[in-house]
């Protein structure tokens, strides 16, 4: 009997002990509820970073609230997401981490590192674009779609990534390949990233105005032709742009083929002598406009391919006209690259406006970026002499409308 | 709802070892080979998945009516290519210590009978994250963390051979989700003392 009293209170005793420690104390605060400014570490994939050895980098990733879904005033992730009215829909990818003692959030699945990787690159886009001017500063997280699936299009169902102006967001598909995931890749984050900046400003009111000038047409092929060599060109246009974006935020031209080696060697962001001055004519998209429409049902898909040889020149252009100006005016190249960053914005807002006012028939003039560029009271750009020289090939100078307006070459060129 | 399972399981808990009955045991040292363990865990797409763990209970020493033994936990995972990869180790180490409420000697000639008694767990994990990018990487331990639980252990003894089954709800900082569910399955043998 005593031994039966003794055990029961001991019994007892071990048992409230536990109870008490799993019940009552209070726990810990779990470390996904981790939130505010964070130390995270990511791989810096495609970045020309010098002479740091390690691509394995612990970052700041700021105005976290919650990183169990690593969202914040930057990013919301999405899921296998859907979209509807304008925004993505869906449940939020759950993150998963440790913490070491030095307060560092490793991911411990490759998701996770992907959603670390994408919440750091937009966090310090958005804060350049901020720089550009307070216009492009966010005023909501940028929306990001993972594990997208994308059903009956082989060429986007995987290995891709996309900005979706409809539902606002960027959206990566899985990647199959044994390269670097295209979601840890900063040049192509970046490159995505641009196409958000290039769809408010310029394709969003661009396409519903060719859909209504087509609509209005009385000569319908006539103007189907027109209508696919504006798009072919501003889709060119618009890619190698953000080429030329991806360069501007890694410093690494060939930032495509960490993650697709296939694509690498062609949209090379190097500028040979020899290529100078050269882009494809008008000629060049009428007859590959004229092919699609011949050969295919579906002439934007079609010439998927091809845009990228309109746009990887202009790429090239720009990077080079860069280092130019960092070279010559001998400011950092972190200063050359903010002013084109501008000169940039500001030929959107241009290509914009001028745009707007097309008519039935109206096509966009395939050197109009240069074009641009090489007038200073447009661009507001001071080039040299070297670098106006560098420009005007990409012109035909004798075109009246530019009369007095260029820049001052030497006119070696003309 | 934590709050409440947690009231719940308080209540299930209480009246279980107030269940006091008058048995005794031989004194007895219990050996187990490495055994499955599922835990219930958050997964990507904010669902629950059942995820196993290997269970390596190193001893149990029952001193009559009690209990008390350690156990090893562990899981490694990988994700990723060859380009970029994440391994990770989780590892656990509990102590634990119970008492069996009830026991019932099903057939005296086979020696078989059966137990059943609350168990409580006490320990620390940790969880190592090795990353690797092309010819670099990087290895990061966690903090070590805190974890404790309760649960039910039932033992079916088969003479010298045990089976024994168990449910726990056990609390860390760095589980997701923070209260998680584990169910064990383990067979071992006894060896009397």
């Amino acid at each position: 009997m005593a031994r039966s009293i003794f055990s029961r209170t001991l019994v007892n005793g071990l048992i409230w002990s536990f109870s008490l420690a799993f019940f009552s104390c209070q726990p810990q605060t779990p470390v996904a509820e981790a939130q505010g400014d964070l130390k995270v570490m990511i791989p810096m994939v495609a970045q020309n970073r010098g002479a740091i050895p390690n691509p394995l980098e612990t970052v700041t990733i700021k105005n976290i609230t919650s990183l169990k879904n690593v969202s914040g005033s930057y990013v919301q992730f999405y899921y296998t997401p859907g979209s509807s009215a304008g925004s993505l829909t869906g449940v939020a990818p759950q993150a998963k981490f440790i913490r070491t003692n030095d307060n560092v959030y490793v991911p411990s699945d490759s998701l996770t590192q992907q959603m670390f990787s994408l919440y750091y690159h937009v966090q310090k886009l958005n804060d350049f674009n901020a720089e550009i001017s307070p216009e492009l500063k966010q005023t909501r997280p940028f929306q990001i779609g993972l594990n997208t699936q994308v059903e009956g299009n082989a060429s986007t169902g995987k290995n891709n990534a996309f900005y979706d102006g409809g539902s606002n967001a960027l959206l990566v598909v899985p990647y199959t390949l044994e390269n670097i995931p295209i979601s840890v890749n900063s040049g192509i984050i970046a490159h995505e990233f641009f196409h958000s900046i290039f769809f408010k400003q310029v394709l969003a009111n661009f396409g519903i105005q060719q859909d209504a000038l087509l609509k209005s047409a009385p000569n319908k092929n006539e103007a189907l032709k027109v209508f696919y060599f504006n798009q072919t060109y501003i889709r060119g246009l618009n890619e190698g742009l953000a080429d030329y974006w991806g360069w501007l935020y890694t410093d690494n031209s060939d930032f495509i083929s960490a993650s697709l080696p296939k694509f690498g060697h062609d949209r090379k962001i190097e500028l040979t002598e020899s290529l100078i001055g050269k882009t494809e004519t008008d000629s060049d998209i009428e007859d590959q406009v004229s092919q699609a429409q011949e050969l295919s049902k579906k002439p934007t898909e079609y010439l998927s391919s091809y845009i990228y040889q309109i746009g990887t020149p202009h790429a090239r252009f720009l990077k080079m006209l860069t280092q130019k100006i960092a070279v010559e005016n001998k400011s950092s190249e972190t200063l050359a690259k903010l002013a084109m960053a501008k000169a940039i914005y500001s030929y959107l807002k241009h290509l914009s406006v001028t745009t707007s006012t097309f008519k039935i028939n109206d096509a966009v003039e395939v050197d109009d970026l240069f074009k641009f560029f090489a007038q200073p009271e447009l661009s507001g750009m001071n080039l040299s002499t070297d670098q106006c020289d560098f420009v005007l090939k990409y012109i035909n100078t004798k075109e009246k409308s530019l009369k007095g307006k260029l820049c001052q070459g030497t006119g070696k060129d003309e | 709802m934590n709050s409440q399972i947690n009231k719940i399981l308080l209540i299930f808990f209480a009246a279980l070892m107030t269940l006091n009955l008058d048995r005794a045991f031989a004194n007895e040292l219990q050996i187990f080979a490495p055994g499955l363990q599922f835990r219930y865990e958050d997964d990507s797409d904010q669902s629950i998945k059942n995820r196993q763990y290997a269970n390596y209970n190193l001893a149990a020493i029952i001193f009559d009516d009690y209990m008390i033994g350690g156990e090893f936990n562990q899981r490694a995972e990988q994700s990723g290519n060859t380009a970029l990869n994440i391994k990770t180790q989780f590892q656990e180490f509990n102590l634990y210590a119970g008492y069996f409420v009830y026991s019932k000697l099903l057939n005296e000639d086979y020696k078989i009978s059966f137990d059943l008694g609350p168990v409580g767990y006490l320990g620390q994990n940790r969880t190592t994250v090795l990353t690797t990018l092309g010819s670099v990487s990087d290895q990061s331990k966690s903090q070590d963390n805190l974890n404790y639980g309760l649960g039910v252990q039932a033992t079916l003894r088969l003479s010298a051979f045990i089976i024994q089954s168990e449910a726990r709800y056990a609390y860390s900082r760095s589980y997701q989700p923070s209260y998680t569910p584990i169910f064990g399955l383990r067979m071992g043998f006894r060896i009397g003392l």
